[in-house]
């Protein structure tokens, strides 16, 4: 019997002989419980009519002992391993103390052989181990003695290459992976290197490709295996990167793709570190500013700018850090040679994994062709409107001229009256400053617009286009009816552009009212500090089909040929939108229209 | 007695100059900006000619010319203008219409004005003479 340790329990591993009675369970019991004392004492125990038998078996021996009996322990250096138990026929002959040392002899040998036998099992069991975590492990292993013969290969690299353990372990390693292999990748020399360094060495990559098998990539590596102070044998470790590879591969052509994308665009497409310092800049953004890159290292994107834009850029650029995107900014650059580039900007905050803002992305247009001609087109529409505006100053001029001339022939009919000369030079006098006031403003709103901008007084603005457009009203028989806003108020902008849309808006509503009318004009500031400009005429209304389309460039109801040519309200839009304002119209048919003009209020205290 | 003349024009320098020009050639001269002004003016008064400015601010003077036409004692019109050329259609119409007897164009000669009264002081009386016969 031998003593299973962790529960304690005996078991009979072997017996020898025929059964000592009928009832086989009861001898089993009683064997067990004879050997349990055994162990218990760690004696041997002779059981016969003239030995005492020990108090403890009487209860369980009684009656069932028919035979003489032995029991000795198993025993390996002190370690009681089980119980050998000897027994003979019923009326044989007892055991005496003689047997009983005999016995015990066999007993320490079986101990000895059981000891071996156990270690034997242990033995094969780590091995087995070690082999499940070989073969467990997910990369190809080799070992390679120091002769370059494979020693041993697990599961995953026979499955990799398709070969089995016997083609494989005792083999050359040239054999087992390719010639070219070993050549490209110079494994001798490094295998060598790590016999007899004993360090690790980081391979590289390599592609493997078995019979009829795609190509994968490994990452290799040799491990030394030390054994005590030597190393016998070096282990191949590949790991199988081909699926890494390829998602690198993949990132990389996204990259590549994405790389010329930038490179081909028109537009700048530039991007930023947290600070507006610039990190890539593309060559569109080289071919339009004749900035090269390398002359901008470490340069934020606001030095570039102009000096009156660069406070805007670096707002832009604190918005981004704070994480909020810019659509469509305008800022203006310099370029190398010093000229100047309106850009419109779009940017966005690139953010890493936890949202960190890191840096920024900023995509700029150029707006310099565009504004030029969004320049000429608000300069064609102020040449129609001079054309319609033609008659009223051919009227407004031909008055003082009148005044002039009627002046001048009754001075050379010799008056007598020195009082009446006196205000026939006056009258001469007078009349010429009119008429080159006229022509001045005439001028003035004639000019292509001037890049100035300022903070306007808005009533001063309206009473200069209505002295423009006087005899307009006149002539038209436009009654003008003007509510100033109390202490006037100052818009930001530009006021040859701002008066442009107030003498559209005007002879619109002149237009409006074929057989005359009102026209009232009444500034007010709003409690969200937006100065309503709003021009009512009692003209012949506005059907609703056509409101939607009223912005529209070329939206006209007029007959062709007319000096209308449909701009004045798209371009009126787009200035009051350049002033971050806006045009709003509402309109009954036969009862008139109203056109509401809103831009902001200037701030500070500079009001006028 | 003078002849009366009826000088119609918004601006107050026009006004000023024919006054003058009528007066010194002895006119009796009454001016007016408005259409409105005429209206009650020819309520209990007869011109031999007026001067016409043809875009006054509530009514067009071609319009005022033929409103007077409609009146029995009618003035002859004579219409000023910086605005229409002589060639105008709507001057040409006025012409043949009879609405007026003649345009001057702003800016104009004294001679122009002295003539232009005397042609129109003339077809007053011919008038006056046919509608009594």
């Amino acid at each position: 019997m031998v003593l299973d340790t962790p529960a304690g329990a005996l078991l009979l591993k072997a017996a020898l002989g025929p059964p000592r009675c009928e009832n086989e369970n009861a001898g089993d019991a009683l064997d067990e419980a004879i050997g349990r004392w055994v162990l218990k004492h760690r004696r041997p125990l002779l059981l016969c009519p003239d030995e005492e038998t020990p108090a403890s078996l009487v209860a369980s021996v009684r009656g069932a002992i028919v035979a003489p009996f032995v029991s000795v322990p198993i025993v390996f250096a002190g370690e009681m391993l089980g119980v050998m138990n000897l027994a003979r026929e019923e009326n044989g002959n007892p055991f005496d103390h003689a047997h009983l040392q005999l016995a015990s002899i066999a007993g320490l040998q079986v101990g000895a052989f059981l000891h071996l036998s156990r270690l034997d099992d242990r033995l094969a069991e780590r091995e087995r181990f070690i082999t499940r975590i070989l073969e467990s492990i997910p990369s190809s292993l080799l070992v390679v003695d120091a002769r370059l013969r494979v020693v041993s290969a697990n599961r995953n690299f026979l499955d990799k290459t398709r070969r089995t353990k016997k083609a494989t372990e005792g083999r050359k390693l040239a054999d087992i992976l390719s010639p070219a292999l070993i050549e490209q990748t110079r494994m001798v020399d490094k295998v060598k290197e790590a016999f007899s360094t004993g360090r690790t060495i980081e391979g590289g990559k390599v592609a493997y490709r078995a019979p009829n098998l795609p190509t994968h990539v490994y990452f290799y590596r040799l491990i030394p295996i030390p054994a005590g102070d030597d190393v016998q044998e070096i282990m191949l470790l590949m790991d199988d990167v081909t699926e890494q590879e390829k998602v690198g591969a993949d990132a990389k052509r996204a990259e590549r793709h994405l790389a010329s994308v930038v490179e081909c665009a028109n537009d700048f497409v530039i991007s930023l570190d947290r600070e507006g310092r610039l990190v890539s800049w593309n060559p569109a953004a080289e071919r339009v500013s004749g900035w090269s890159f390398d002359k901008l290292q470490g340069k934020t994107l606001a030095e570039l700018c102009t000096a009156e834009d660069r406070d805007a850029m670096v707002h832009m650029i604190q918005r981004l850090a704070a994480g909020s995107g810019v659509q469509g900014r305008r800022v203006r650059l310099v370029t190398s040679n010093g000229r100047e580039l309106t850009i419109a900007w779009s940017c966005s905050p690139m953010c890493d994994d936890q949202g960190t803002v890191v840096g920024m992305v900023a995509v700029g247009r150029d707006l310099t062709e565009q504004l030029q001609l969004e320049q000429q087109l608000i300069q064609s529409d102020k040449m129609a409107s001079l054309g319609v505006m033609a008659g009223g100053i051919a009227h407004e001029l031909r008055n003082p001229l009148a005044l002039i001339a009627v002046s001048a022939q009754l001075l050379l009919e010799k008056q007598d009256d020195p009082e009446f000369r006196e205000s026939c030079l006056e009258r001469i006098n007078a009349s010429t400053k009119r008429a080159s006031l006229i022509i001045e403003n005439l001028l003035k709103f004639a000019r292509p617009q001037a890049d100035k901008v300022g903070q306007i007084s808005v009533c001063d603005l309206l009473d200069d286009t209505f002295l423009l457009l006087s005899d307009q009203l006149v002539l038209q028989k436009v009654r003008l009816r003007r509510k100033r806003c109390a202490g006037g108020v100052t818009v930001p902008g530009n006021p040859d552009l701002l008066q442009q849309v107030f003498a559209n808006l005007v002879l619109n509503a002149c237009n409006a009212m074929p057989r005359g009318g009102d026209l009232r004009v009444s500034t007010s500031v709003g409690e969200d500090r937006k100065v309503r400009i709003s021009f009512q005429d009692s003209g012949e209304g506005i059907p609703p089909d056509n409101l939607p389309r009223l912005f529209d460039p070329f939206f006209t109801t007029k007959p062709p040929g007319g000096s209308f040519v449909g701009l004045g309200l798209s371009i009126s839009y787009s200035i009051i939108k350049q002033h971050f304002g806006s045009i709003e119209v509402q309109s009954r048919v036969g009862k008139g229209s109203t056109f509401t003009v809103s831009l902001p209020q200037s701030r500070g205290v500079h009001e006028a | 007695m003078k002849p009366e003349v009826l000088v119609v024009d918004d601006e107050p320098g026009v006004c000023w100059a024919l006054e003058n020009v009528l007066t010194r050639s002895g006119f009796e001269v009454t001016t007016a900006y408005t259409g409105e002004e005429v209206v009650f003016l020819l309520e209990d008064h007869t011109y031999e000619v007026a001067f016409v400015d043809a875009k006054l601010p509530d009514i067009d003077g071609m319009q005022l010319a033929s409103e007077m036409a409609r009146l029995d004692a009618r003035p002859a019109v004579v219409l000023i203008s910086g605005y229409y050329y002589g060639e105008d259609r709507a001057v040409q119409g006025g012409l043949e219409a009879g609405l007026i007897i003649g345009f001057i164009a702003k800016p104009f000669s004294l001679e122009e004005v002295r003539e232009m009264v005397k042609v129109g002081v003339d077809v007053s009386q011919q008038r006056k003479v046919a509608i009594r016969t």
